[in-house]
């Protein structure tokens, strides 16, 4: 997945750079494609054997009992066809952006998706930002005061919140701030009947972010923490110390960016996991996004709309891999990726 | 108020609250004051689509009904009064009853709304969808003049029974000029209705609101008093009391916040709640016994379900005293057929131990008589509640039980296609008039694989047949009732299948708005001449 | 000798001790479960919501139908744990049997198992485990089998690499030109020595599983026959204004399991890989 530690070459330099990350994006980009692939048919197959199609839901929650009107939704849905046509069928139209029609909204997927993207990709942005900041401003702090007060102190709030479930988290704090201190409110998006004001968003935002971002704090801490110690022993480290530079500005210059490398690395593996941590807690926040439409779709055997999700998911932690590789580029020249 | 709600204890507490400061309990003071934007909300999610022509249940009505309009609604007085039929007179053998249809009234896209709308919506859309069931004898409808329909019965068909088709929840006259020749279940018009009612549909924000602007063309002069409706959905129920609190949602109904908190708003004095306005839609709990499982062939062994159970306290302790133990399929607030002279199947484990000894199930060397599976519906998170009590209930006399409690998809398959449970706890909502709603689960053709909220039991008795084939066409009010409390009595003792408890709806809304709750199913009511008090 | 060593290492690390003692307490709590509570724990035997230390009889209190919260987070152990360990055990079956054959084969055997493993780390894990429990239905093996599907990747690399390491060594050579089966050697020569690293990954893959379960639960997908931690975390979520305590409970003994989970598995690190520390 991410790049792997071929050997220190020479830092390759300008246009070589650029032709080195656009032959890894097309590499990557090539890559992806069976990947997409497996994920659509995995994810077909899996709906494939559910009990019930989502033909007889719908019919049921229309109260729909004429078989002329059920044989006309079932060619409409391309039901009467066998499965492998319909997958091919499915692949053909993903090809062209075309991810089905949700009778439940009563539009295509994409279209249903895409309204509730917005909220989700506000949630998820700012979890992983309040996730790297507190991880990485807690890991540096560690690090540098290793066994100290300070470090036990950082490590013990990172296993908490690394044990915590992050519903149970979200509740406990719905409970302190918005129960009893009335501070934060309950859930939603917005003020009721307000216009979505940033501020008003932005106070919306603070405990699902704590909630879903705390756990991934307590990752990045840890992992900042052992990847800072494990740098500074690296030869480059002691020879800046060597020449005299103070603590602090090896710490920042050189130590830093090179212990940034394994944070970046699980960032672009764990993108999958906010994005399914994020159905958890929009629906203890009745957060607007894509996790309730997930959550609602789930249980109302919604197919078209959970396997565009899944496949969109998918689509997103493949980017994020791509970009973690990219970044990883720009971080470390010495790396060449395999 | 010459409906009389049946108030339990805790209902009673609660309305005295709410009652305070209205006058006669009709939530109205004073003239209407003009203007303003009223904020409702409802205890549940938000539709499929803002109408859905085969009713597709409460969410989809709440919405719609705002915008279409019925030919009939039924007043809180129990008088019906005409809303786009101006009246409505029976012939002599009560086969054909013609309809005259209000003038002046016009669509929302400015067209006149005439009596093919009229013809349209009744021959397409009432009897392929909305209230196909109460249709079965219907035999067509004509227009001999431009403003009279008539509508053609196979049978008599008692003028109780058609008035309360007309106003059925979703029995509307929709725009024939937008719906012919289309699909109108997917019809794009159902995401953006063109009707006649008091309000224009203006914008759907997906996942939070409709907003709803006055209809300056209604042919009601005077209404609707508010500028503006929004109907917001909150996803869950301490959301919609923050709002409530806030001030930024002025009503919720159907049970908007959970039972503790209706005290604690009500308490502050500047919020009401009432259990009004659910007289024609009362929903219930209830057990149902899969007749295709043998150890149920006798009605002894049903019974016993029933004395196994404690009404009172499902009523208690898992709706806080919004509920009163029911013993009839037909609900105490129905004045117009309920009879509380039925068989009683009162909380007796002994007798329901005896009952079971008797049948020919003792218990055996594991102190089971057999086991069943109860299938609890997941639509409403009570249920699995009840599931969990009645399970420990039924064990108490000796019977085995594996609990599930699918989701809402799962447990329509199960319970109404795959007949794949033997006890079911499920929900209705029934209208005061029986049939179709009430006796479409208890008779032989009401079994009918795949189509949900009927009988799923597999009972089948001729003489039910018979007995709901003459409430059907029995014309005379006096004989008619006669008949539905035969019905109830055999079924309350046959128990294949009956409520646990009658569920209490509660609205609630800020005291700043006048005229709610006015309708008996005020969910459904179209909400024009509803204001705002400074 | 080595196992006193192993010992030894492992109680060096003080978090892994206190980690290991409270897990054995919550083992034996699922153990005994029957003997302290012989009731089901999903019986109603009380007032509803009383709060802990209301009642003496109920010293953690009751929910909302009045069934005892004490009686259903011991039982809650059981299931938890069992959840736990068999989603544990299923996933290290799972990637075990793919990393040993990837990193033993090597070549498009390899190539094919990673393009897998890859595929199964691209689809977001919860929202997998979701689908599965509800297509396949709410029952502990469904749910079992779901989170095994979605944690078996980290051990099949895992594997993979430690046989990459091994499968070249002069032992395996020799096993090799002695005509043993490639089975044979996987299985008896190369997995022993692989195993360690395993482990941990494993005693790790315990905590997600408990974690995901609870989540599952608690969204209400879980198997109402069983008193598990997460929905009583999920029943108690409407009465947080009068009762949180139902709420606040089996999160903390949710909490508690993982966290201690956690310490072990650092503990066994330290003790199996004493080269691996402090990553």
């Amino acid at each position: 997945m991410a790049g792997e530690l071929v050997s220190p070459t020479p830092a390759l330099r300008g246009s070589a750079r650029r032709t080195a990350a656009l032959r890894l994006l097309r590499r990557r980009l090539i890559q992806a494609v069976p990947l997409m692939l497996g994920v659509v048919i995995i994810n077909f197959c899996l709906i494939q054997m559910a009990p019930g199609s989502f033909l007889e839901l719908m019919t049921a929650e229309n109260q729909v009992s004429d078989p002329a009107t059920v044989a006309l939704l079932r060619k409409t849905y391309g039901l009467d066809d066998p499965v492998w046509m319909q997958l091919l069928k499915y692949i053909w139209a993903l090809l062209h952006f075309d991810f089905g029609f949700s009778y439940r909204q009563n539009m295509p997927v994409i279209q249903a998706i895409w309204i509730h993207l917005p909220a989700t990709v506000l949630l998820m942005v700012s979890s992983i930002a309040l996730a790297i900041s507190i991880g990485v401003a807690a890991g540096v702090v560690a690090s540098m005061k290793v066994r100290t007060f300070w470090d036990s102190l950082v490590s013990i709030a990172a296993m908490f919140f690394y044990a915590a479930p992050s519903f149970w988290l979200g509740i406990m704090m719905i409970v302190l701030f918005s129960v009893k201190l009335g501070w934060l409110p309950v859930g939603g998006m917005m003020k009721i009947g307000g216009n979505g004001g940033v501020l008003d968003i932005l106070h919306h935002l603070i405990l699902p972010t704590l909630a879903l971002g705390l756990f991934y704090a307590a990752i990045y801490t840890r992992v900042m923490r052992s990847s800072m110690l494990e740098v500074a022993q690296l030869d480059f480290v002691r020879t800046a110390r060597a020449k005299g530079l103070s603590r602090n500005k090896v710490t920042i210059h050189h130590v830093l960016r090179n212990a940034l490398l394994p944070v970046v690395t699980i960032l672009g593996v764990q993108m999958g996991t906010v994005l399914a941590g994020s159905v958890v807690i929009e629906s203890v926040f009745s957060w607007p996004g894509v996790g309730s439409l997930l959550f609602d779709s789930v249980s109302s055997r919604n197919y078209p709309v959970v396997l565009g999700i899944m496949v969109l998911g998918s689509l997103v932690v493949i980017a994020a891999n791509i970009a973690v590789d990219l970044i990883y580029m720009w971080l470390d020249p010495r790396i060449e990726i395999r | 108020m010459t409906i009389k709600v049946s108030r339990r204890v805790f209902g009673a507490g609660v309305l005295a609250v709410g009652v305070a400061g209205t006058s006669r309990g009709s939530f109205a003071q004073g003239t209407p004051r003009r203007g303003g934007t009223l904020v409702a909300t409802w205890g549940g999610g938000e539709p499929q689509a803002c109408y859905v022509p085969a009713g597709g249940g409460s969410s989809p009505t709440f919405s719609s009904s705002k915008l279409f309009e019925r030919l009939a609604r039924r007043r809180m007085d129990g008088v019906f009064e005409g809303v786009l039929a101006e009246s409505w007179k029976p012939s002599a053998d009560f086969k054909t009853y013609t309809v005259k249809i209000r003038k002046g009234v016009k669509f929302h896209d400015g067209k006149d709304m005439t009596v093919d709308d009229v013809v349209y919506s009744v021959s397409e859309i009432w009897k392929k969808y909305a209230v196909a069931s109460a249709l079965t004898d219907f035999a067509g409808i004509e227009s001999p003049d431009a403003d009279t329909v008539v509508f053609k019965y196979n049978n008599p068909t008692p003028e109780f029974f058609f008035a309360s088709t007309l106003c059925s929840p979703v029995a509307y006259i929709v725009p024939k000029h937008v719906y012919a020749g289309s699909d109108p279940v997917t019809n794009p018009a159902n995401n953006a209705p063109i009707a006649t009612g008091p309000w224009k549909f203006k914008e759907w924000v997906r996942g939070s609101h409709f907003e709803y602007v006055k209809n300056e063309n209604y042919w009601k002069k005077d209404e609707p008093y508010l500028d503006r409706l929004i109907i917001r959905y909150v996803r869950d129920p301490a959301g919609r009391a923050a709002a409530m609190e806030a001030g930024d949602i002025h009503i919720g109904v159907f049970n908007p916040v959970a039972p503790p908190d209706i005290k604690r708003l009500t308490g502050t004095g500047k919020f009401v709640a009432t259990p009004k306005g659910y007289e024609e839609a009362v929903w219930s709990t209830t057990l149902e016994c899969n007749m295709r499982n043998p150890v149920f062939a006798k009605r002894e062994v049903r019974q016993a379900m029933f004395h196994a159970v404690n009404r009172e306290f499902i009523a208690k302790t898992v709706y806080y005293g919004y509920a009163r133990p029911g013993t009839s399929p037909i609900y105490s607030p129905n004045k117009e057929f309920f009879t509380a002279d039925t068989f009683k199947t009162g909380f007796d484990p002994k007798k329901a131990a005896a009952l079971l000894d008797a049948a020919g199930f003792p218990k055996k060397a594991d102190g089971k008589r057999f086991t069943l599976n109860l299938l609890a519906a997941g639509w409403f998170q009570e249920n699995g509640k009840v599931g969990a009590y009645v399970k420990q209930a039924l064990e108490d006399v000796g019977v085995g039980i594996n609990l599930t409690v699918p989701d809402r998809p799962s447990s329509i398959k199960r319970i109404y296609t795959d007949y794949d449970f033997d006890l079911a706890i499920s929900n209705q909502a029934n209208p005061s008039e029986p049939v179709p709603s009430t006796t479409q689960y208890f008779t032989t053709d009401g079994i009918l694989k795949g189509v949900p909220f009927r009988n799923a039991s597999g009972y089948s008795n001729p003489d039910v047949d018979k007995l709901v084939a003459s409430i059907k066409i029995e014309t005379d009010p006096a004989k008619r009732k006669a008949l539905v409390v035969e019905f109830q009595k055999v079924i309350a003792q046959e128990a294949p299948l009956l409520p646990l408890v009658e569920l209490e709806s509660i609205t609630l809304a800020s005291t700043k708005v006048q005229n709610h709750s006015n309708d008996p199913n005020f969910l459904a009511a179209s909400w024009g001449d509803l204001w705002l008090a400074s | 000798m080595q196992r006193f060593e192993f010992v030894a290492r492992f109680a060096r690390n003080r978090g892994a001790l206190v980690g290991a003692c409270l897990i054995l307490f919550v083992a034996l709590m699922a153990v005994f479960a029957s003997v302290f509570f012989p009731t089901d724990p999903l019986r109603i035997v009380g007032l509803p919501e009383l709060w802990p230390g209301e009642d003496p009889e109920f010293p953690l209190g009751t929910d909302s139908l009045g069934r005892d919260i004490l009686s259903m987070i011991v039982h809650g152990a059981r299931a938890t744990l069992l959840i736990g360990l068999f989603a544990s055990a299923v996933a290290t079956i799972i990637g075990v049997g793919v990393g040993a054959t990837a990193g033993y084969f090597g070549g498009w055997v390899d190539e094919i198992a990673m393009r897998v493993a890859e595929l199964f780390q691209t689809i977001p894990n919860l929202i997998f485990v979701l689908t599965i429990v509800v297509i396949l239905g709410s029952t502990l093996t469904n749910i079992v089998i779901a989170i095994g599907i979605v944690s078996w990747t980290p051990i099949a690399r895992m594997t993979r690499a430690e046989f990459l390491s091994l499968r070249d060594r002069e032992f395996v050579q020799a096993c090799r030109s002695m005509g043993m089966s490639d089975l044979r050697i996987i299985v008896s020569e190369i997995l022993p020595n692989a195993l360690p690293p395993v482990i941990v990954l494993s005693s790790l893959v315990v905590a997600g599983a408990i974690l995901f379960e609870s989540a599952v639960s608690f969204l209400g997908l879980g198997d109402p026959n069983v008193a598990s931690w997460g929905r009583l975390v999920g029943d108690g979520r409407q009465l947080i204004r009068s009762s949180w305590y139902i709420c606040a409970i089996p999160g903390i003994a949710i909490m508690i399991t993982v966290l201690c989970l956690n310490l072990v598995g650092d503990g066994l690190n330290d003790a199996l890989n004493p080269k691996l520390r402090d990553r």
